[in-house]
């Protein structure tokens, strides 16, 4: 099982990505929109794990409808992750396709169930 | 008291904007309450165009709270305010009883405070300037509060009753109340220090609040790293693979030792031949042009002679190995006139870091060898289903498919084969198997020589 972590924020990436790894998911982290769209269709990935904040051409609103318009990566979930916690927020993201929404600070466990019940379909 | 004491336009339409929303609110609820299925035996013809009325009413009021808020006056000082002396201020005539030792200070704005004050002192002696106005006023601490209060003025107009309502109001924004026992009408704000210290406060719960949740989250955190696995070790390396690749880094640096004096001999050759024929002779140039193919291979077996094998595997980065070893091979490629170009995604490995790196830069050597001028090699590292994978494209010929496992083992006569030497194969091939990889060469879908790395 492969993870993308889409996060700009060298310790809050680093740091999901050591929680996901230590849980055995495989992890591909990257810092930015244009990067994400080029490592997931490059390699194939079961759930992108993406904040909305991000530097360059494509936030995170841009990355999950490019994922969702692309036949090859529109069944992949979205896991939105953001400090952004404003109704008008998970409204865009929720249009853009994303299958859940967080928000910084989480919990390390509540945020590994929520990948392992996208991931498998459980709960 | 001056027409000036009473409220202002804009604070007189924001109040009337406050009741006339709240009753267009009751009606429409009211006439929601009479369309409602539990009454059907009400018909209210006339329910569109009170709809439509009500409407127009919630335009207007809109308008008119726009209109307020965006007139509304320029802001005053803003800071720490000193009722007592905003009062004396405001009705020097007025006899004020203060209790002892309370602070009077609030926190605002003071054109606010003081439109609050004119309210407040016109409730108690309407139709009097309050530079001339004598309200009996007391004034003190009443906890965290500032009170202000004075009797009430014979003045019952609706009007009285409005500014009232007002000044609840904006007490109440203002962190404060009204109270009205009897005759006498109080203003109750916010004492400065106690505003503060409340806001000290509510910090200090939000911040222990914060240190509760991230205590938990790191709970939480070190149990998911304790009960993680532990992570798949790296494949060791087959006796014989090991042997292989330590006998070739072996011969590598003894190789490279006679290399250098060779190669140091060479150069003063040609320098002596340079001097006594000129540089631009036939003779210094060749001299010149085997100087530096000798170093460049020297170099080559210098790389092989000095990978570390004793070194344990560690995670490694290996688009940012890539990005690096493609750096440091910029310079051959231009000798050759050879381009490179990468196609990356990031990915991480547990492997020993230097036999890789010598892998990476021992294919990429031979691309750039077999390529002719102009062209281009291309490295990519990518995943498919079966794993991740390494490939280095050139534009050099391709091999049949019988001679490629010959070429890798060093069997074959690469210059048959219009390859240019295969060391870079044959030490690629060694290392590849050293870090449990796989080698193997072929051709692109455009028809080009690849040699393809699949890691496991």
């Amino acid at each position: 099982m492969r993870i993308l972590v889409v996060e700009d924020q060298d310790s809050i990436r680093r740091m999901i990505e050591a929680l996901v790894q230590a849980r055995g998911y495989e992890v591909t982290a990257v810092s930015s929109g244009a990067k994400a769209l080029d490592v997931i269709l490059t390699a194939p990935h079961d759930l992108v794990l993406l904040d909305l904040m991000l530097p360059g051409q494509y936030d995170g609103f841009e990355v999950c409808r490019r994922l969702r318009a692309d036949p090859s990566t529109r069944a992949i979930p979205v896991f939105i992750i953001s400090a952004m916690d404003d109704p008008e927020s998970r409204r865009k993201a929720t249009e853009a396709g994303a299958n859940a929404f967080y928000t910084k600070p989480f919990s390390p466990i509540a945020l590994l169930k929520e990948i392992e019940r996208l991931t498998t379909g459980k709960g | 008291m001056s027409p000036h004491d009473r409220l202002t336009r804009q604070e007189l339409s924001w109040l009337l904007a406050q009741e006339a929303r709240g009753a267009a609110r009751a009606l429409r609820d009211g006439v929601s309450q009479l369309r409602a299925p539990s009454s059907p035996h009400l018909e209210l013809g006339g329910a569109a165009p009170v709809e439509t009325s009500l409407d127009a009413l919630d335009d207007a009021i809109n308008l008119l709270s726009d209109l307020q808020s965006s007139t509304a006056p320029g802001k005053g000082r803003r800071g720490r305010i000193d009722l007592a002396s905003l009062l004396c201020d405001i009705a020097p005539a007025a006899r004020l009883t203060m209790t002892p030792g309370a602070g009077t200070e609030v926190f605002g704005e003071e054109g606010e405070l003081r439109r609050l004050l004119h309210v407040l002192l016109s409730q108690s002696a309407p139709g009097v300037p309050l530079e001339q106005a004598t309200p009996d006023i007391s004034i003190g601490r009443q906890e965290g509060l500032v009170r202000i209060a004075l009797p009430l003025g014979p003045d019952g107009s609706s009007g009285a009753e409005l500014e009232r309502r007002w000044l609840s109001r904006t007490a109440v924004r203002h962190g404060g109340h009204v109270e009205l026992e009897g005759n006498v009408l109080a203003l109750l704000l916010p004492a400065d220090g106690a505003s503060d210290q409340r806001e000290v406060a509510q910090l200090r719960r939000e911040l222990e609040q914060a240190q509760q949740l991230g205590e938990a989250y790191a709970r939480e955190l070190a149990s998911v790293f304790a009960s993680a696995p532990s992570p798949a070790p790296a494949l060791a390396p087959s006796q014989e693979s090991r042997e292989r690749l330590e006998t070739m880094v072996g011969s590598g640096a003894v190789l490279a030792r006679h290399l250098r004096l060779l190669a140091d001999a060479l150069d003063g050759d040609a320098k002596l031949a340079a001097s006594a024929l000129g540089e631009t002779s036939e003779l210094a140039t060749a001299l010149t042009q085997r100087v530096a193919a000798a170093a460049e291979l020297t170099r080559a077996v210098g790389r092989i002679g000095a990978c570390a094998l004793d070194e344990a595997p560690s995670p490694v980065d290996l688009s940012a190995l890539c990005d690096d070893v493609i750096a440091s091979a910029e310079a051959q490629a231009q000798r050759y006139g050879v381009k490179i170009h990468a196609r990356l995604i990031p990915c991480q490995r547990t492997l020993p870091r230097a036999p890789l790196t010598l892998l990476v830069r021992s294919l990429l050597d031979h691309g750039i060898a077999a390529s002719p001028r102009g062209s281009e090699v291309w490295l990519q590292l990518g995943e498919l289903q079966e794993g991740l994978y390494l490939q280095i494209e050139d534009h050099g010929p391709t091999v049949p498919s019988g001679a490629r496992a010959g070429l890798l083992r060093g069997v074959a006569d690469p210059g048959a084969l219009g390859r240019p030497d295969s060391i870079g194969l044959i030490v690629g091939f060694a290392a590849a198997r050293y870090l449990s990889a796989e080698l193997s060469l072929g051709e692109s879908s455009e028809g080009r020589f690849v040699a393809r790395l699949q890691f496991p």
